[in-house]
């Protein structure tokens, strides 16, 4: 109502029906960022590799110089929880779409994609919906990416009850652009001297999604009925190509334009968006839009969510050759109906932001007032209990790591992933469960490789707000750093319960915190932090009854490698090996396996974040693998090293079948701690000076098993139905 | 002498194309991708041609479905009856069967089919690695004349690619009419014996079928995904997995789906270094 | 032991369903129907009041039923199904795979879960909507020209080799216009 209210300040008078839409849209969380926007600014987010920070719809880093040319990647991450949770098919497929997007505005191709998804709990009470969720969720990433072209490289999947009725569905998008073909989304500065019109181009716009901008910041109602999203990722890769050709045309006519892909919001939006940014105003004709309906009021057509469509400003001078390119040489309208390119717009000097339908005025208001969006100072309130240990720590070993490995948490993930098209491209090197990160190459005729990982654990979100944020951050850059990568950039998105909540807005700060210490701590390009160069913010995951998710934020981190086919992957090569363990086991065992699936015991102390030592580390694993020293190297994660050698030993080639050895007696400190750190497989006569936080801790052998002092456990034994189980419950229903 | 031209066709959703080309050239020749509506007399224009993976139409019917019935499908028919190369990869496989010209024993007319996967407890999309080994006819085929005896590991990566043959057909009879092109094995070449390494439930374990002159092979794996050695999983089983994890691995280093682009240059007459 | 079966469309227009009379009016323009739907067709065979317990599990399982996005209808013997425009002449295509996995997988899910069902067979519906002047005898012929795939340029809906095609009339009495 106080929105309301505000909205006819700033036009005036009472609001028209447009206008009124098209700020209620325009300030919506999703839009606006309304609650979150001060925070995000602590973030570090500049260093000197990147090119765009936050700001656009994705950053920009440099990655590497072929030929004098200059080559960056471009990268994204959003979420698409709600409309996951309601239509888990339709809301995977519609946020891999709006990702790519994202990547492909800048000018980039897309070269890869990842999902981190977090789930209810498949074998819980509400294990039917769960399970129901995780198929479609999949099936709709799979639809999508493998059918646009875009290679699955990497993700990963966490089932916890606090996601039974708020599932998190968030995808990351990655491409590589020429560092001076880079587009950008703001009406040019060459719109001063000659008249640019808008196209738009795509999908006849419908009443898709009408109001789903703000459906992502309202509570989920059971049985509700919004208008269906339905992806399109057919005529998304016509559509891909036919942007190329006219960027493409553009370029070789040397003229400046503006590229923008329409999301939330729709056409208000984009087109309030490319002027505001170019400091103009614009002219809205909604009877030039194409449609679906001839019956759609205009609200509808202007703020309406519609899939695969795109805005290009460009001088009116080209705008006819532009739009043959759709509408001819790429036959859009032929094979969708109602599909393809048209002038719906002209940009004026000032800011007015007017709307026309059917010859009257629908809307008149401040481009400045539409974009600038409001701001809600909320307030935060709340503390982390000091923890708790458990009583007693009964271990049985190997019986407990045998339960632990063939847990829903640690099982293989290859049920999830095999439906992916991972090899799309021809650029990948490591595909998922190879190795810690995905490993590609993303610029043609440039040996370098990118390796892309994403962390953020909800058991360590519900234990601490603070390491929720640190932990996704560290264990996001391990993973980059375990394949010989140097992390150089990073991507967030922050999914919290609602921030009218005191408790909520305090997770989100601490979190954020959290983010920004790991961040300045494990930087790798002279003394900058590592930069948050785009992200996303979800609020509003929270159960009818008003139950928050766990604090969830997930990072995603990007790096580089020399020579990708230098890149180590996790499998074991050589009997006789060493197996060389970097970080210490801390007695921090809170959130972890051991705790939560033997002891059922769901507090604890978590593991602290200990960033020097982190940074140090990190160091130490490039240089060993940058002096191919490593045959292979796997970072500590759930499970602690007795599922890390696990992993190592189960990637083993078949042909190979190699297990681990270890000096380790069954210590359940020393085996399932989760504290930071990384197992390293090197050869007796390469092994170099090991560092303070390095020992020696094991060997590799030719028995396909794990073991240590007085206790064995057959990997025979447990292998099929370790790679099976999440298929058997999933999706098999036994 | 310039090199042959190998035409690549986009389809609407096609989305192997470019690193399809990028393979043909690999291997000597020169790559055109080439838009479906944009064809014209292809058989002037290239020395053979190649319809790449990924989902035309969105394999909206039935996988190949539409394409086949583009007018572009006429020129390729009209190259496939005059005796050039011409090969199917994934959903061009698909589209060379709902086209009539695999296994061609009555070009025009539909008779096998590229149905859903079929394997245990599982339905769907399927990513995955095999091995195949060539069929008897291989020495004369411009796509398989340069493959090795021993099995080739291979990326496969579809929800449609179980081959399909009228009933009653044997395999005798589909070797005599020199239909074998590849067959799926294990990676000590030994019959598959069903999933995993028959990763679809294909008849007679085919992953390549032939017409009878063998100048068409629709192949379900996906070459160009290995043409290179880096391209290979580091933990792949046989002698191909060993060159991949040796540390004498270069980054040019060519990989075992380099065979079926180095045959067609042989073929077409690039010298073979 | 019976059979019930229940055909789930989409809320919103069907993409297959409009690339396919898109690819039929250019390729076959003659035997192209006026309006094509295409439908999602599950049939179950079991015991007792199967109504119901198809009722309750397509509640259960939104992979085969979601509300937000699908409908579904019994499918009668005889007759239209709901939405479909009386003024013509409907034809069903009923596609069949010789062996399919989803059948096999949902078979067993579902008796794991403890319904009284002995199979379930997962199917493609296809309603071909004909001109009325044309007759019943003729839209039933040009129906089966579409429905099976017996060359390039003949056929679309179902590939000869590995589907069966069931193609009836789908009214009992041609109608009256």
């Amino acid at each position: 109502m106080d929105e309301a209210l505000k909205v006819a300040e700033f036009v005036g008078r009472m609001p028209t029906p447009v206008e009124l839409h098209l700020f209620d849209t325009m300030w919506s969380e999703h839009c606006s960022y309304k609650s979150s926007r001060r925070l995000l600014g602590t973030l570090p987010t500049t260093s000197p590799d990147v090119v765009l920070g936050p700001g656009e719809d994705a950053g920009i880093f440099r990655f590497a110089s072929i030929d004098g040319t200059g080559w960056d990647i471009v990268v994204a991450h959003e979420s698409h929880n709600h409309p996951s949770q309601v239509l888990p098919v339709e809301g995977a497929a519609t946020g891999v779409g709006g990702i790519v997007r994202d990547v492909y505005r800048m000018g980039a191709r897309v070269t890869g994609v990842m999902d981190l998804l977090r789930f209810g709990d498949p074998a819980g009470p509400a294990g039917a919906k769960a399970r129901a969720i995780v198929r479609g969720v999949v099936s709709g990433i799979w639809q999508y990416g493998n059918a646009l072209g875009v290679p699955n490289l990497g993700g990963d999947t966490t089932f916890h009850p606090g996601y039974d009725e708020n599932c998190l569905v968030n995808v990351v998008a990655f491409g590589a652009v020429r560092h001076d073909s880079i587009v950008h989304s703001r009406v040019p500065a060459a719109a001063a001297s000659e008249p640019y019109v808008l196209i738009l181009m795509g999908k006849p716009t419908d009443s898709t999604g009408f109001g789903g901008a703000t459906f992502a910041s309202a509570d989920l109602e059971d049985g509700s009925l919004h208008a269906v999203q339905v992806a399109d990722p057919f005529l998304k890769r016509v559509l891909t190509e036919a942007n190329f050709a006219a960027l493409a045309l553009l370029a070789g006519e040397g003229v400046e334009f503006g590229f923008k892909d329409l999301g939330a919001g729709g056409i208000a939006c984009v087109s309030s968006e490319l002027a505001a940014s170019g400091g103009m105003g614009v002219d809205l004709d909604l009877d030039r839009v194409p449609v679906s309906r001839d019956d759609l009021p205009p609200e509808v057509i202007a703020c309406s969510e519609t899939q695969e469509r795109y805005g290009l400003a460009v001088p009116e001078r080209l705008a006819e050759r532009i739009v043959s390119i759709y509408n001819e040489e790429y036959a859009l309208p032929a094979l969708h109906p109602g599909a393809g390119a048209a002038v719906i717009g002209k940009f004026t000097a000032g800011d007015e932001y007017r709307v026309s339908f059917r010859g009257g005025e629908a809307a008149c208001a401040s481009v400045e007032a539409i974009t600038r969006g409001i701001y809600h100072e909320r307030p935060w309130a709340g503390s982390t209990p000091a923890p708790v240990e458990p009583q007693t720590r009964p271990f049985s070993c190997p019986l407990d790591i045998r339960a632990m490995a063939l847990s829903l948490a640690a099982c293989s993930r290859r049920p999830v992933f095999s439906y992916y098209d991972s090899e799309v491209q021809g650029t990948t090197v490591f595909r998922p469960g190879e190795a810690d990160s995905c490993v590609s190459i993303p610029v043609p005729g440039c040996p370098s490789g990118l390796a892309a990982a994403g962390g953020g654990s909800p058991w360590i979100g519900a234990l601490d707000p603070y390491l929720a944020g640190t932990s996704a951050v560290s264990e996001a850059v391990r993973k980059i750093v375990a394949t010989g990568a140097t992390p150089l950039a990073a991507t967030d998105c922050l999914n919290y319960g609602s921030p009218e909540k005191p408790e909520v807005m305090w997770q989100f700060r601490r979190g954020v915190e959290g983010i920004a210490d790991a961040c300045r701590a494990l930087g790798f390009s002279g003394g900058s932090p590592l930069p948050i160069v785009s992200g996303n913010v979800s609020f509003y995951n929270q159960t009818a009854g008003g139950k928050a998710i766990p604090p969830s934020p997930i990072v995603a981190v990007f790096g580089r490698i020399g020579v990708a086919a230098r890149a180590v992957d996790m499998s074991l090569k050589r009997p006789g090996d060493l197996l060389v363990l970097f970080g210490p086991r801390r007695d921090e065992l809170g959130g972890s396996l051991f705790y939560r699936e033997i002891l059922r015991y769901p507090g604890g102390r978590p593991p602290s974040f200990e960033g020097g030592l982190e940074k140090e580390m990190a160091l130490a694993v490039l240089d060993w693998t940058g002096r191919g020293l490593v045959s292979a190297c796997h970072s500590v994660g759930e499970g602690g090293i007795c599922m890390t050698a696990i992993e190592m030993a189960l990637a083993t080639a078949p042909s190979l079948r190699c297990g681990l050895d270890l000096r380790i007696g069954p210590d359940p400190v020393e085996l399932c701690a989760e504290n930071t750190g990384y197992l390293l497989e090197v050869a007796p006569d390469l092994v170099p000076e090991l560092p303070p936080f390095s020992s020696v801790i094991g060997r590799v052998t030719d028995d396909f098993s794990l073991s240590g002092e007085g206790w064995r456990l057959d990997l025979g034994d447990i292998e099929a139905r370790w790679m099976d189980l999440l298929a058997s419950v999933v999706w098999r229903e036994e | 002498m310039s090199l042959p031209r190998v035409a690549v066709i986009q389809f609407p959703g096609s989305n192997c194309e470019y690193e399809t080309a990028r393979a043909a050239e690999l291997s000597g020749l020169s790559a055109r991708v080439v838009r479906w509506n944009r064809a014209g007399g292809l058989a002037g224009e290239c020395d053979a041609c190649i319809l790449p993976g990924g989902f035309s139409f969105q394999d909206r019917i039935r996988a190949g479905a539409v394409a086949a019935k583009e007018p572009v499908m006429d020129a390729v028919c009209e190259m496939a009856a005059r005796g050039m190369p011409v090969l199917g990869i994934c959903n061009g496989a698909q589209i060379l069967v709902e086209s009539g010209l695999v296994p061609g024993w009555s070009p025009g007319r539909i008779e096998a089919s590229l149905a859903a996967n079929h394997v245990p407890g599982r339905s769907g999309y399927l990513s995955s690695w095999i091995f195949v080994r060539t069929g008897p006819h291989a020495t004369g085929s411009p796509w398989l004349c340069r493959a090795p005896q021993e099995p080739v590991p291979l990326p496969v990566a579809h929800a449609e690619g179980r081959f399909v043959l009228p009933a009653g057909t044997s395999l005798s009879d589909l070797e005599q009419r020199g239909g074998v092109g590849l067959v799926y094995c294990r990676p000590d070449g030994s019959g598959a014996g069903g999933f995993p390494w028959n990763p679809n439930g294909a008849g007679f374990d085919l992953a390549g079928v032939a017409n009878p002159e063998g100048n068409v092979l629709a192949m379900m794996p996906h070459p160009e995904r290995a043409c290179m050695l880096w391209q290979v999983p580091a933990n792949l089983p046989g002698p191909w997995g060993d060159r991949r994890r040796s540390r004498s691995m270069e980054a040019v280093s060519r990989g075992p789906g380099a065979s079926i682009f180095d045959s067609l240059a042989a073929y077409l007459g690039v010298p073979q270094g | 032991m019976s059979v019930v079966r229940a055909a789930v469309r989409l809320r919103s227009a069907d993409p297959a369903a409009v690339t396919g009379l898109l690819a039929l009016r250019r390729s076959m323009p003659g035997q192209c129907p006026e309006a094509l739907a295409r439908y999602d067709l599950w049939s179950f065979e079991g015991d007792g009041d199967l109504e119901s317990t198809v009722s309750e599990l397509m509640s259960r399982y939104t992979d085969m039923l979601n509300p937000n996005k699908q409908e579904r209808f019994i499918l009668p013997d005889k007759g239209l199904l709901p939405g479909e425009d009386s003024g013509l002449i409907w034809v069903s295509v009923e596609v069949t795979d010789d062996c399919s996995s989803s059948s096999e997988t949902w078979t067993s899910v579902v008796a794991r879960a403890g319904f009284p069902v002995a199979r379930v067979t997962s199917s493609v519906l296809w309603r071909l909507g004909y001109d009325p002047s044309i007759g019943p005898g003729r839209a039933l012929a040009l129906a089966r020209e579409v429905g099976v795939s017996v060359s390039r340029s003949m056929g679309l809906l179902s590939n000869p080799v590995s589907q069966s095609a069931a193609i009836r009339l789908a009214q009992e009495a041609a109608p009256s216009r």
